[in-house]
């Protein structure tokens, strides 16, 4: 992440704010997706996440990464939703059935073997090995994130792997 | 699997968003906000600064004074001591203006 482009964001320039959304939305809606297991529910949430860093970017000091401040709002807002949806999630599921249906058809060309491999995966698991692999942040940075333990995101992670791996040699 | 795979696999099946006015909704959200924002003659924090600090120097040259201060100093001395409130106070007009503007 160049210092230029947060620095261009912060003086409100319009693409240096596209870029940086251009750069970061993809994993960050497939992170929210995967919690919410909702398109809209997790378009909505990343909106609002991306809001929340850059309506306070101009107090951003570097002191983090951006993406690690922003993995972090989202990671916590979906948590959020989750928290006020819990009854409603748990009296209705045929709801999320069909919604999760609904994206598949959209993406049909997706090599299903192995989109279901990912679907294998639990959410915080999908949220440990997207960071880690995707956005190579290291395990202090996703503890940062997910305020889970060093030792706790080592488990996951292996835990995660070794899934994929069984599921990928069947 | 090799992490490589992995890292291939993930990159892959990322999910996308599909809404094409994403990026545009958020920055119009941000443009919105700002336009909402109060335009400002001066900063408040710094007048009450700077308000704090003309006070300490009116406070400590008082102290300083042997002999006592006639009627006129100590008005003047509230007089300096209350700009900053002034400035407040056109500060207050000048954002009421523009939003009524």
């Amino acid at each position: 992440m160049s210092k230029e482009l947060i620095q261009r964001a912060k003086k409100g320039n319009t693409d240096a704010l596209n870029e940086l959304i251009e750069k970061y939305k993809s994993v960050a809606f497939s992170i929210a997706f995967k919690y919410l297991k909702n398109k809209e529910d997790a378009e909505d949430i990343t909106q609002n996440a991306f809001i929340i860093v850059l309506r306070s970017i101009k107090k951003f000091r570097n002191e983090s990464k951006f993406s690690t401040w922003l993995y972090k709002i989202i990671y916590h807002e979906c948590l959020k939703v989750l928290k006020s949806r819990n009854l409603m999630i748990e009296y209705i599921p045929e709801f999320t059935q069909i919604e999760a249906a609904e994206v598949k058809d959209e993406t049909k060309k997706v090599d299903h073997k192995i989109d279901e491999l990912l679907s294998h995966l639990k959410p915080n698991e999908y949220t440990v090995i997207t960071l880690f692999y995707l956005k190579e942040k290291s395990i202090k940075e996703i503890g940062e994130i997910t305020s889970f333990s060093k030792a706790n995101i080592k488990v996951i992670l292996h835990r995660a792997r070794t899934k994929l791996k069984e599921i990928y040699n069947t | 699997m090799e992490d490589n795979t992995i890292k291939q696999v993930l990159k892959k099946h990322l999910k996308t968003t599909g809404n094409e006015n994403f990026n545009y909704q958020i920055i119009q959200q941000l443009n919105l906000e700002q336009k909402k924002q109060r335009p400002n003659l001066f900063n408040e924090t710094s007048i009450i600064n700077w308000f704090l600090v003309v006070s300490g120097f009116v406070l400590f040259f008082y102290l300083q004074q042997e002999s006592k201060i006639d009627a006129n100093a100590i008005s003047i001395g509230c007089i300096i001591c209350a700009v900053p409130l002034y400035l407040l106070i056109f500060n207050k007009i000048y954002s009421l203006k523009k939003n009524i503007q």
